[in-house]
C-alpha cells in the first residue's frame, strides 16, 4: 500500500486504489503523516516545467502533412540516392598485398616457420576462448533461470488470482509439505505451471537428468525409509518466500505488485556461519523473482547487504518474516517456523 | 499558407465533435475517413503533445517534427487500433516512439546524468529506493520559487532518461500509472519504482545544493 502513496499524490492511481488510501489515511495517522512528507517531496516539482502554447499553427501543419508523407520520405533519404548512382566501376579496388598474393598463389609449401605460427595462434585463441566459453555457459544457465522464474512469477499470479486473499501458496508449519520447496506443488497440481521443470536451475542438476517433483501424496504416504530419496529433489526447487509469522501462525505471502518485495530467487543456502551461497551461478551473484513480477539478477558484491535480508528475518533468524515488509526466502527444507 | 489559413478556421467549427470521445474519433475516421474527425483529435491534443515532446527531446524544432510524425503514424496505424482500447496511452506510445527515433537521427543523447555513481540504468531501477525507508530529509530549503523552478526543470533534464520519461509521462503529462506502463511496455511496478527513485534523486539534489548553500550562510 505504501508504495501507492506518491501514486496518490500524483493522481495516478485507479480510483479504487486511491479510495483505498483515502480510507487508509484516515484510519492510520502514520500513513498521514507518510502523505505529508512525500508531499513536501513532490512539491519541489510544482510549475517547475510549465507547458508553453504551441508554435502558430501546428496543428494545421501536421493535418496538412498527410497529404505529402511520400514526397518527405524520398527527401530524407538524398544520400542514399547518391550511393545508388555511382557507377560500379568506379569502386575502389584493394592494391595487392604480399599476404594477399602469398594466399593466392600456387605455392603449397608449408614451411616450419608457418606452423610454429599456426600453433602460436591455436594456443592464443584457446587462452582467449576457453575463459569466454566457460562464462558464457555460466551466463546461458543465469538466462535460463531468469526465463525459469519468469515462468514462475505467472504461475504464482494465476494462483493468487484464484483465491480471496490473493496470496501465493502458503507454507505449512507442520505436517508433510512444511519446508520451503513444497512451494511448487500446488503450482503444478492445480496447473498453473506447465512443467515442474521451470522450479529448479539445470546448473545444479546432472547433465540431461530430467527433475521430477514428487507429488503431495508421494511425500505424504511414503515409507520412512523412502522419504530421503523422495524428498531429494525438493533440495533443487528455488528458494521461496516463507511468509509472515502471526501469533505463532504463519500467513502466505500477498500479491501487492510491490517491486522490493522478493518471492523466489535462485537457490541460496545459509551456512552454519551465516554466510549466504549461492549454487548453480557461481557465486557472483542471484536471480531474484519480485512481487510485480520483474526478475532481476542481483550482484552480491555490489548490494551484500540488501541481498542478505532476503534470507533473514529481521530478527537475524531464517525463518517466517516478523512483519508484512520482512521477507525471507528459504531454501529446500527449510521450515516457515524454526522451532517446530 | 492559404492551407494554414483554411485549417485555422476550420479548427473553430469542431464545437459539435466535442462530445465525441477520442475513441469515438479514431474509429469514427477509420470507419469513414472523416478529415474533420481527424483534425479534431489533433486540436485536441495539439498542446498537450507538443509539450510532451518538447519535454521529451527538450527542443522544440525537434518537438514539432516529431508532433507531425506522430500524426502521420496515427493516420497510417489507425486501422491497427483496437476497438475498446483507450486513445491516450496509444498516441503516447506513438509519440514516445517518433520521439526516440528523432533523437537517434540528431545523435543527440544526453550524457550527462544525477547519478555520480558510475552504475547503469539497470542497476539504477533495481535498487528500489523507496523515500520513506531511505529516510531522505525533506527538502531543505526555503529558496524563491522561480529558481527553484529553474533548478529543478534543469535537475529533470540530467536524470538517467528511463527515470526522466517516467516523471514527464506521470508528473508532467498526467498520465496513470497503468497508462504510463502500457506507453512503456514496462510493468507498473516498475513505473512506480523508477518514479520512486527520480523524486529521491531529484530531492538529494536539491538538498546537496541548497542545504550547503545553508551551511555555508
Amino acid at each position: 500500500m505504501r508504495d501507492n502513496l506518491l501514486g496518490y499524490l500524483l493522481n495516478a492511481l485507479e480510483e479504487d486504489e486511491a479510495r483505498d488510501v483515502e480510507v487508509l489515511a484516515e484510519r492510520d495517522p502514520e500513513i498521514q503523516h507518510d502523505l505529508q512528507r512525500l508531499r513536501s517531496h513532490v512539491r519541489l516539482l510544482d510549475d517547475s516545467w510549465v507547458d508553453v502554447s504551441p508554435p502558430a499553427g501546428l496543428a494545421a501543419r501536421a493535418c496538412a502533412f498527410l497529404d505529402a508523407p511520400a514526397e518527405v520520405a524520398v527527401a530524407d533519404d538524398p544520400a542514399e540516392a547518391v550511393v545508388a548512382e555511382t557507377p560500379i566501376d568506379e569502386k575502389p579496388v584493394p592494391r595487392s598485398s604480399r599476404a594477399f598474393s602469398a594466399m593466392t598463389s600456387d605455392s603449397s609449401r608449408f614451411t616450419m616457420a608457418d606452423m610454429l605460427v599456426a600453433a602460436g595462434a591455436c594456443v592464443a585463441a584457446a587462452v582467449i576462448f576457453f575463459p569466454a566459453l566457460a562464462s558464457s555457459r555460466m551466463l546461458a544457465s543465469r538466462l535460463q533461470c531468469e526465463n525459469n522464474l519468469h515462468q514462475v512469477g505467472m504461475a504464482l499470479h494465476d494462483f493468487a488470482y484464484q483465491n480471496k486473499q490473493q496470496a501465493y501458496p502458503a507454507i505449512d508449519t507442520d505436517g508433510p509439505a512444511d519446508f520451503a520447496g513444497s512451494f511448487g506443488l500446488p503450482l503444478v497440481e492445480q496447473g498453473h505451471l506447465k512443467s515442474p521443470e521451470f522450479l529448479s536451475c539445470a546448473a545444479n542438476r546432472n547433465e540431461n537428468s530430467k527433475f521430477r517433483l514428487p507429488t503431495l501424496k508421494e511425500v505424504a504416504q511414503a515409507a520412512p525409509e523412502q522419504i530421503p530419496g523422495l524428498r531429494a529433489n525438493f533440495n533443487l526447487v528455488y528458494n521461496y518466500n516463507l511468509g509472515t509469522q502471526h501469533n505463532g501462525r504463519v500467513i502466505a505471502p500477498k500479491m501487492q505488485g510491490r517491486a522490493d518485495y522478493p518471492v523466489v530467487s535462485d537457490i541460496v543456502h545459509v551456512g552454519d556461519k551465516g554466510k549466504l551461497a549461492p549454487k548453480g551461478h557461481g557465486v557472483t551473484g542471484v536471480n531474484i523473482l519480485f512481487d510485480d513480477g520483474r526478475v532481476e539478477f542481483i550482484r552480491l558484491d555490489e548490494i551484500p547487504e540488501l541481498v542478505r535480508q532476503y534470507y533473514f528475518n529481521d530478527l537475524g533468524k531464517v525463518e517466517a518474516g516478523v512483519n508484512e515488509n520482512d521477507p525471507v526466502l528459504g531454501s529446500g527444507f527449510t521450515k516457515a517456523l524454526s522451532s517446530r | 499558407m492559404t492551407a494554414t489559413l483554411e485549417m485555422t478556421q476550420s479548427a473553430s467549427e469542431f464545437t459539435y465533435l466535442e462530445p465525441m470521445s477520442d475513441e469515438d474519433l479514431i474509429l469514427g475516421y477509420r470507419e469513414t475517413g472523416d478529415r474533420e474527425l481527424f483534425e479534431c483529435l489533433v486540436n485536441r491534443y495539439e498542446r498537450e503533445l507538443f509539450n510532451y515532446l518538447r519535454r521529451y527531446l527538450n527542443d522544440a524544432e525537434m518537438a514539432e517534427d516529431a508532433f507531425q510524425a506522430t500524426f502521420l503514424q496515427v493516420h497510417l496505424k489507425c486501422e491497427s487500433f483496437e476497438e475498446g482500447r483507450r486513445f491516450r496511452p496509444w498516441l503516447y506510445t506513438i509519440a514516445t516512439n517518433q520521439a526516440i527515433d528523432a533523437q537517434r537521427r540528431s545523435k543527440r543523447h544526453r550524457m550527462i546524468s544525477l547519478d555520480r555513481s558510475g552504475r547503469d540504468d539497470a542497476d539504477e531501477i533495481g535498487g528500489l529506493v523507496d523515500l520513506l525507508v531511505s529516510g531522505e530529509p525533506a527538502p531543505a530549503a526555503q529558496i524563491d520559487d522561480a529558481e527553484r523552478q529553474t533548478y529543478m526543470q534543469e535537475a529533470v533534464k540530467q536524470l538517467p532518461e528511463s527515470l526522466q520519461e517516467v516523471v514527464i509521462l506521470v508528473y508532467y503529462q498526467g498520465l496513470k500509472y497503468r497508462e504510463a506502463a502500457d506507453v512503456l511496455g514496462i510493468p507498473v511496478g516498475t513505473v512506480k519504482s523508477r518514479l520512486h527513485s527520480a523524486v529521491v534523486k531529484l530531492t538529494e539534489a536539491w538538498n546537496r545544493t541548497y542545504a550547503n548553500d545553508e551551511k555555508n550562510a
